[in-house]
């Protein structure tokens, strides 16, 4: 199977001390949503296209979710573990054949990344380096291909959303 | 209530009671509450959310149908197995409704953002063209089927109407009428299922009934909309 991580685009920022409600309501600046249009272009020209799209529950994700439906031809589902450190549920929401989008935020997505593609045969120590050398900027997008367990799949390509832009 | 914020509060404010399975009317108000915020998001042209929705009206419609089909007077056999189906379909519905699945979708509806009039109301006049062909259609060849396409497309038509503050008197009236029949359908069907597993000659007499009760509804429906009659097949 094909999997795509894609870290939200650029948002508003968070206002000074607000809490978890304020930051799940969080929209896309319209820089945000331009630049997001240029990635998702640049991927149809790469005869990407999905089967299905699992989505974070914060605003900024989904309305990033929402323009990258254009390549979809099946659903979007929201999911709770697209919001929180990557763990068993989220692998077990992942289907074992097509074209699956994941849409969330940093760390977690480079935490699931990581994951993917050296399981746990690294140490501990190692681990933390490495879920670090992987970081998404926003809009950006890392495809897999294998099997959605630890250590079962490879990085065909990371794109930062600038790559797009050219 | 014209604000979509209005329709989360009232599906986080329903789901204690369709939990509880005290009063039909909690899941009922589930379902309304997911088909509205479904035509906010048809007028919001997004494409997000609706699956989810579409999966929580299916999943709660199973417990709806069944309550609706034990408020009618039924044989006991009937009567039995219903009862004993809805207990079934209500723990599934109760470990969805309390899955950290349904958390994510009300934290993602709470931050739905406004309508723009100008755009909603061109998405409406596309939800009226697709009603319009279910009408055609249904018109042409007269069935079941196609009048449940009508009737959806109509509901659609309604809430979206009433998001945009428009008058949807006629879509209210219609809705109705349309009701009666699809409750009819419903019990039908799931008196076919029964009959399917089991020999019951008091069902079998009953599901006569219930056909012509079926047909006259349907003729009624029908006539509402200016049509003739299904043809019996």
């Amino acid at each position: 199977m094909e999997l795509f991580l894609v870290r939200h685009a650029t948002a508003l920022p968070l206002p000074e001390g607000a809490g978890e409600e304020a930051d799940d309501a969080r929209p896309l600046t319209p820089k945000g949503v331009r630049r997001f249009r240029k990635v998702v272009r640049g991927l149809a020209a790469l005869g990407v296209e999905l089967d299905l799209i699992l989505t974070s529950p914060k605003r900024r994700a989904l309305e990033t979710a929402e323009l990258l439906a254009h390549l979809l031809q099946g659903e979007v589902r929201v999911s709770p573990h697209l919001a929180e450190p990557p763990g068993e549920e989220l692998l077990a929401e992942i289907p074992q054949e097509g074209r699956v989008a994941l849409v969330g935020h940093e760390p977690y997505l480079s935490a699931l990344l990581a994951r993917l593609l050296f399981g746990d045969l690294l140490g501990g120590s190692v681990r933390d380096i490495l879920e670090g050398r992987f970081l998404l900027k926003k809009g950006g997008v890392a495809w897999l291909e294998g099997t959605p367990r630890p250590g079962g799949m490879a990085l065909k390509a990371l794109f930062p959303p600038k790559v797009f832009r050219l | 209530m014209r604000d979509a914020r209005d329709w989360v509060a009232h599906l986080e404010a329903h789901l204690p009671l369709a939990l509880s399975g005290e009063d039909p009317e909690g899941v009922h108000q589930v379902r309304v509450a997911g088909r509205r915020l479904r035509a906010y998001l048809e007028l919001l042209g997004h494409r997000i959310l609706r699956d989810d929705l579409r999966f929580l009206v299916r999943q709660a419609g199973r417990v709806r149908d069944l309550e609706v089909a034990l408020g009618w007077a039924l044989p006991q056999g009937v009567r039995g197995q219903l009862e004993a189906e809805l207990k079934e379909a209500r723990e599934a519905l109760s470990g969805l409704l309390l899955s950290p699945w349904m958390g994510a979708l009300l934290r993602s509806l709470r931050h739905l953002p406004p309508l723009d009039k100008g755009q909603a109301r061109k998405r409406l006049k596309r939800l009226q063209e697709r009603l319009e062909a279910r009408f055609l259609e249904l018109r042409a060849e007269p069935s079941l089927e196609r009048l449940h396409a009508y009737r959806r497309a109509l509901r659609r038509v309604r809430y979206a109407k009433e998001f945009l503050g428009l008058p949807a008197r006629r879509e209210r009236a219609l809705q109705e009428v349309l009701g009666e029949v699809n409750d009819l359908r419903v019990l039908k069907d799931l008196l076919l299922a029964y009959l399917h597993r089991r020999e019951d000659p008091e069902a079998r007499s009953y599901l006569e009934g219930l056909e012509g009760a079926l047909e006259a509804a349907t003729r009624r429906a029908l006539e509402g909309l200016g049509l003739g009659s299904i043809p019996r097949g």
